[in-house]
């Protein structure tokens, strides 16, 4: 035994001292009188808790089986059960018995005995042990029948090849009527053929009803079955998004609240507050807002689907997305079926559930709520997670997971809860990442203020962590609601003075993300931050300032409206509509405004270059693009600066950046840079071929939050929580685009086949049956309103569903090679000009396709060009782009 | 799925108290992962409570005292199964083996650990964790028991009970053949406060939660009837499994068979007072709550602002304040009853935690006991008793240890020129530049933000509930006999901080 060693007080105890108790033992165990025989036992089970090795002692032992003391019996099993697979041929000896206690009169030594031989994990006696089974599984008391389901998946472990016989067995036990035998054989279900969904139709209704009755672990197999099952028998339940699609999800989710915040700038989101008074939280408010849930929503759907392609035009879109939503409310009422019955059963039955006290079995039911119910009842589930979180700390982390992964996708159902998830100083740092994550889902233009001064509170905290994790979601606040941007970026501002490296680091990248995102209004912040680069020590931080020197969100302003137009950010749509006059003004300020910020600029980057060998890699990096970007703007000024920096680089120890240096090297060659005046074809070319890789678009940032949800498990799984597929998950299957028939549920079957099953249930309904029948019959007006909601649904999600699976259909294509990097599909590749390389500035984990291309780039001479086929919208795009640019 | 392998551990000395495998063998060096990672995880204070091992296993575990429960799995699992397993099995074992779980104790009883463990887990999947059903087939190693193995002369008592498990079919959380001498159901009622204060005293966030204990001691099958007056005040709720669900959400009775033994009957939430409930109609045979009575007459004084008229439901008031210098610092906490409560408020201890910086702390208090734990820079301060006539203070005096490294000023001057220069260049540009930045550069160099410490408080208030919501009526049905009946009020402290 691998556990002897290290263990108990066996190892200071020496040899001969352990012989001598071995033989007093051994002659314990065969002494006739039973005292001394339960005091042998005694003995040596308290010797196997310890961890020692006892498998010699299995002959003594083996003999006693026969005996008539039930005491002595189970302490014979239970020995037996831990020894036998060291000695199988030992514990072949003792089957006869066993076959003799399967027989027993008493149903608890019948039960202990078929528990403890499927326990011996001999493969030998596995042909014995399904006969037993098959013979227990028909047993009259439902104890037996208990202790058979869960023999099953003990042998079906240790001999997989079995697994048909075990499929006939559970088939049969899934006809019993007792739930306490039903929720075992469900586990078995589970484990030996849960793909068998084919088993399951007759027996539906009857899982569903009975299941208030069920022990409560049974519950959760259950509704974890039952969820499976409903998902391949029924169609969605309207056409929201119930899934985290990793990859697109942030930006998606990003663009999503962005638009609902913008409709509270203009005035015209009505949605958006209408969702605010959802916190009376009564049903019949719920409903009266579903129609408002269709207007916002809708787009949300939309930009899921679109968000791949994002560079479109986003007037044409909202139009799509209006007109959509039109003709989607024109025709109200028109199925009133619209929800299967069964599919209704199903969530009237478990609703109950979420009043359990085990955080496990409203876990279970709020995630097949979340996936099945129509998006207004889904708050009920959220408001039972939200209070289990509270009431058990035990579970407060994997249930806070769980909802921060659905706030991911539906945000608006916690949003009545937002107080809930204010961090308390005893919360741990994974927890408390949690919270914060699930604050900037759910915080809206209402409670924006009473969450800065919250997050304001935990800045000040002394653990630096979590001040760089709330750092974090201040600018996931300031993103989301622009209107508070200029408060975050002061605040963040001055904590970049913190005494701390990783907080003031932290808080730059963050600012950094923001400006990008709306450059015009944070200028002056650019300007302080670069002057600050000298106090900053953590490489991120100082490769973003950097980044910031390089000044590229302002040297260029007039080029640059144009494509910014395309983007999402708001600012620029309205500079667009203010019209030419304005913004010819600004350009003149934007240009004396260049012009100061290029000195100051050119200052910092020089002082930079002085530590430029001692700079983090990605530091050097940075210093080398910025100095080009310099360069092409103010090559006179820049001259010496840029070569000594090719100079510094082209020595660099990191492969990438020698490359990078390299290239611009080609770019900016000497004898060129002095003719720039010059207008023949190839200075141009160049000018264009730096101005394409040098200022190309950047792909709409991504503001790091506390603890994003990085899998798209199903919720409540394991996997879910530790991030990676564990063995044996299996996905949630996805919903059929036509509904099942659903007649295959109508067929039943006779009782009459089974034994014991019937005489037992009856006896029981007398005592327990008004458990569930009651429920059932207070929740009939509960059925009502279920009917309503589902009639509002019914017109909308009929043809979202269409929709919703040929965009998927016409996406995945797209998706795909966008996929290859999503966010910068938008500006890659300009098919008619002369480049194709994209930079990305801060893309790290893109670092390594970069590079990637630029060694495919380095085969083609300079001017060839590898066209990738862009998506048709934005090769149209491009070329608008280059148009303007000539 | 399921788990696989249980380990019962001593957490001080790490050793194996217990072991089961219901799956092939889970080696015991899970145990050593799973200490190294809980050490790991209370220096960075996060949750460790899965761990993967070797990308096969998964580890849970609890620690309870000294005993670390340690469960694993080798494939999907719903992870709440297995976390709600063991904390049950430690309710379990408790009401087993008294309150307190050591190595010693599990020791002495291994027989009935290991038979409790086979009953209440099969391959894997938890089959019955109520100790009420599980008493019938697993005999307590009680009094009774003891003296019937004097009386034998059995130094050993009676180890297994082959009882019919069909006794326990209807419900799996009571036996059918229960006997009492004397039939007596008890109920305590404990609420607990949760607030955020800010120093002026004012509230944040504030929420009451409570719970129903039941201890049942009665024969037979009966039928519990509970009325809850105030009960339209209960918003989220969740139930012992014997309560019947639907007869609460239809005319809020709980109705339930009770458990044997002690259980909590249910977990409650009482709906926030928001500003909108003043106006609403309330009907005026709903007693108001002395204690929200006097909410609203006295309170709001301090507070002041928007949400003065609202102050925390809470038995005390806490005034900190603090002020911290370079090299030391000083926390003084006014701490007092509120006059409006008849009860005394008892067991009340603050909790300050001091910013990492501190080096060493003197607390003087002017009634109690005030220490200072270095480990966790927190000082820990109890009062026992209230002074008539005084109200207890506590004054702090800190050593603080400098974390900022004084070899920054060198460059900071030359800084300081190059900045002016810029800052002229960008002041040209008029309009543009934000006024608010350069007045952000005058400031110093290295902003200090105003350190915490967050003051956390225990109290207990015996006799009443802070919430309103009573116990109308318990009614006994099905049985013949009148039991003795009592319920007794708690109000506790929920998670209190004050913030300063």
């Amino acid at each position: 035994m691998a556990i002897a060693a290290g263990y108990g007080n066996s190892k200071f105890v020496d040899d001969a001292q352990i012989a001598e108790e071995t033989r007093a033992l051994n002659e314990k165990l065969r002494d006739s009188n039973t005292r001394t025989k339960l005091e042998g036992l005694k003995q040596l089970i308290a010797m196997m808790s310890t961890g020692r090795d006892v498998s010699h002692f299995f002959p003594s032992v083996v003999v006693n089986i026969v005996t008539e003391s039930f005491e002595v019996k189970a302490l014979v099993y239970m020995f037996l059960v831990r020894t036998a697979e060291q000695k199988p041929d030992e514990a072949l000896l003792s089957i006869n018995s066993f076959q003799k206690d399967l027989a027993h009169q008493n149903a608890r030594v019948r039960a202990a005995a078929l528990r403890v031989m499927s326990s011996i994990r001999v493969k030998v006696i596995v042909p014995v042990v399904v006969l037993a089974i098959r013979k227990c599984a028909v047993d009259v008391s439902p104890h037996v029948r208990k202790a058979a389901a869960h023999a099953i998946p003990k042998i079906f472990r240790l001999d997989p090849s079995r697994a048909d016989d075990f499929v006939e067995v559970i088939e049969t036990m899934l006809r019993d009527s007792t739930p306490f035998v039903l929720s075992s054989a469900i586990a078995a279900f589970q484990e030996v053929c849960p793909h068998r969904i084919d088993l399951l139709h007759r027996h539906y209704r009857k899982l569903a009803r009975i299941l208030v009755d069920i022990d409560e672990w049974g519950q959760m197999l259950t509704c974890e079955l039952l969820l499976r099952y409903a998902r391949t028998q029924f169609l969605p339940p309207d056409g929201f998004n119930r899934e985290l699609n990793v990859g697109k999800d942030n930006e998606s989710n990003e663009e999503m609240l962005d638009i609902a915040g913008f409709n509270d700038v203009d005035g015209n989101g009505g949605g958006a507050s209408g969702y605010d008074r959802h916190d009376t939280g009564g049903t019949k408010g719920i409903l009266a807002q579903a129609a408002n849930f269709y207007d916002d929503d809708e787009e949300d759907s939309d930009d899921d689907s679109s968000s791949s392609s994002d560079s479109d035009d986003s007037n044409s879109r909202k139009k799509k997305t209006t007109t959509k939503a039109s003709k989607k409310r024109g025709p109200v009422n028109q199925g009133p079926e619209f929800l299967d019955d069964d599919h209704r059963l199903l969530l009237r039955c478990t609703r109950p559930l979420l009043q359990s006290q085990n955080a496990g079995v409203v876990l279970a039911v709020a995630s097949l709520h979340f996936y099945l119910a129509p998006i207004a009842d889904v708050p009920r589930a959220t408001r039972a997670l939200v209070f289990a979180a509270r009431t058990k700390p035990e579970c407060q982390h994997v249930l806070l997971k769980n909802a921060v992964a659905m706030a991911a996708v539906q945000p608006r159902c916690f949003r009545s809860h937002f107080e809930a998830f204010f961090v308390h100083p005893g919360d741990h740092m994974d927890v408390r990442a949690l919270k914060l994550e699930m604050l900037t889902y759910i915080v809206t233009a209402e409670n924006a203020p009473s969450l800065l001064r919250e997050l304001q509170a935990y800045l000040r905290s002394s653990s630096q962590e979590f001040v760089a994790l709330t750092i974090r979601a201040v600018g996931r606040c300031a993103a989301i609601m622009p209107q508070i941007a200029s408060i975050c970026i002061r605040s963040l501002l001055e904590l970049s003075l913190h005494p701390s490296e990783t907080v003031a680091g932290e808080a730059v990248v963050v600012i950094r993300a923001l400006v990008q995102k709306a450059p015009k209004e944070h200028a002056s912040v650019v300007a302080t931050l670069v002057r600050r680069l000298d106090h900053l020590l953590a490489p991120a931080a100082r490769s973003a300032v950097v980044w910031l020197a390089g000044g590229e969100l302002f040297l260029d302003q007039q080029q640059k409206a144009s494509s910014v137009e395309a983007g999402t950010s708001s600012s620029a749509v309205t500079v667009v509509a203010d019209g030419g006059k304005e913004y010819k003004k600004l350009g003149q300020m934007d240009a004396s405004w260049n012009r100061n910020f290029f000195d100051l600029a050119l200052a910092v980057v020089t002082k930079a270059m002085a530590r430029f060998p001692d700079e983090h890699e990605s530091t050097r990096q940075q210093i080398l693009h910025a100095t080009c970007k310099m360069y092409v703007r103010y090559p006179i000024e820049t001259e010496p600066l840029l070569r000594h920096c090719l100079n510094m680089a082209s020595k660099d120890p990191s492969v990438d950046i020698r490359d990078r240096a390299r290239i611009y090297g080609a770019i900016f060659a000497k004898t060129d840079s002095l003719d720039d005046e010059k207008k023949d074809a190839y200075p141009r070319l160049k000018k264009l071929l730096s101005e394409k890789l040098l200022f190309c678009d950047k792909p709409i940032t991504r503001l790091p939050s506390p603890a994003p949800p990085t899998c798209p498990h199903q919720l409540g799984s394991l996997s879910q929580f530790v991030e990676h597929v564990a063995n044996g998950y299996a996905g949630l299957p996805k919903h059929p685009r036509e509904a099942p028939p659903s007649s295959v549920r109508d067929r039943t079957y006779d009782t009459g086949g089974i034994g014991g099953g019937t005489t037992t249930s009856k006896s029981k309904k007398s005592n327990r049956g008004f458990y569930s029948s009651s429920d059932e019959d207070s929740s009939s007006d509960e059925d009502s309103s279920d009917d309503d909601s589902s009639d509002d649904d019914s017109d909308d999600s009929d043809d979202s569903d269409d929709s919703s699976d040929s965009d998927d259909s016409d996406d995945s294509d797209s998706d795909e090679s966008s996929s290859y990097d999503s966010s910068s599909s938008s500006e890659s590749t300009g098919s008619d000009d002369d480049d194709e390389k994209v930079e990305k500035e801060e893309k790290k984990e893109e670092e390594a396709v970069e590079t990637k291309k630029e060694v495919a780039e380095k085969k083609e001479p300079e001017t060839a060009t590898t066209i990738e086929e862009p998506p048709a919208a934005e090769k149209e795009d491009e070329t608008k782009k280059s148009e303007e640019m000539d | 799925m399921g788990i696989d392998s249980l380990f019962i551990t001593n957490n001080k000395t790490e050793t194996l108290t217990a072991v089961k495998h219901w799956g092939p063998e889970t080696d015991s060096s899970v145990c050593e992962k799973v200490f190294e990672k809980h050490n790991e995880a209370i220096k960075a204070n996060s949750q460790g409570d899965v761990l993967a091992i070797d990308g096969k296993d998964y580890a849970f575990f609890q620690s309870r005292g000294e005993i670390t429960y340690i469960a694993t799995c080798n494939s999907e699992t719903q992870p709440l199964m297995v976390v709600e397993f063991l904390t049950q099995l430690h309710e379990v074992l408790k009401s087993y083996f008294g309150n307190v779980i050591t190595e010693a104790i599990l020791q002495e009883h291994h027989l009935t650990l290991y038979q409790l463990l086979d009953e209440m887990l099969d391959s894997g999947i938890p089959v019955n964790t109520h100790p009420g059903g599980l008493h019938v087939l697993v005999p307590p190693p009680n009094l009774a028991n003891r003296l019937h193995n004097a009386v034998l002369g059995t130094a050993s008592g009676v180890l297994v009970s082959d009882q019919d498990p069909t006794k326990l079919l209807p419900l799996p959380w009571r036996a059918s053949n229960i006997k009492y001498t004397s039939n007596e159901v008890y109920l305590d009622v404990i609420e607990h406060v949760d607030a955020t204060l800010d120093p002026e005293g004012k509230l944040l966030t504030s929420a009451i939660y409570g719970k129903i204990e039941v201890n049942c001691r009665l024969s037979g099958m009966p039928d519990i009837s509970l009325s809850l007056s105030n009960s339209h005040l209960i918003e989220d709720y969740s139930f012992h499994p014997s309560v019947r669900l639907a007869r609460f959400a239809s005319d809020r009775v709980v109705s339930f068979v009770p458990a044997d033994g002690k259980f909590t009957l249910m977990n409650y939430k009482i709906r926030p007072e928001s500003k909108e409930d003043k106006n609403q109609w309330q009907p005026k045979y709903i007693k108001q709550n002395p204690w929200m009575q006097s909410q609203t007459m006295g309170g709001g004084g301090p507070g002041g602002g928007p949400e003065g008229s609202i102050s925390a439901p809470l038995p005390l008031y806490i005034r900190p304040q603090s002020s911290f210098g370079p090299t030391q610092g000083r926390i003084s906490i006014v701490c007092g009853t509120k006059p409006a409560f008849e009860k005394p408020v008892e067991a009340v201890s603050l909790q300050v935690a001091l910013p990492s910086r501190v080096l060493s702390a003197d607390p003087s208090a002017t009634h109690g006991g005030a220490t200072f734990d270095d480990a966790s820079k927190t000082v820990n301060w109890t009062i026992d008793k209230f002074p008539a006539d005084k109200t207890p203070c506590l004054t702090v005096v800190l050593a603080m240890g400098s974390e900022q490294e004084s070899n920054n000023n060198n460059s900071d001057n030359t800084n300081n020129s190059n900045e002016n220069e810029n800052e002229n260049a960008l002041a040209m540009m008029g309009g543009r530049t934000d006024k608010s930045s350069s007045k952000l550069q005058s400031e110093r160099r290295k902003i200090k933000l105003q350190e915490t410490c967050n003051v956390t408080a225990q109290f207990s208030v015996a006799g009443v509930g802070v919430s309103g919501v009573k116990v109308e009526s318990v009614q006994v049905r099905n049985e013949k006999y009148k039991p003795t009946q009592g319920v007794r009020y708690h109000t506790r402290n929920g998670r209190i901080v004050v913030r300063t």
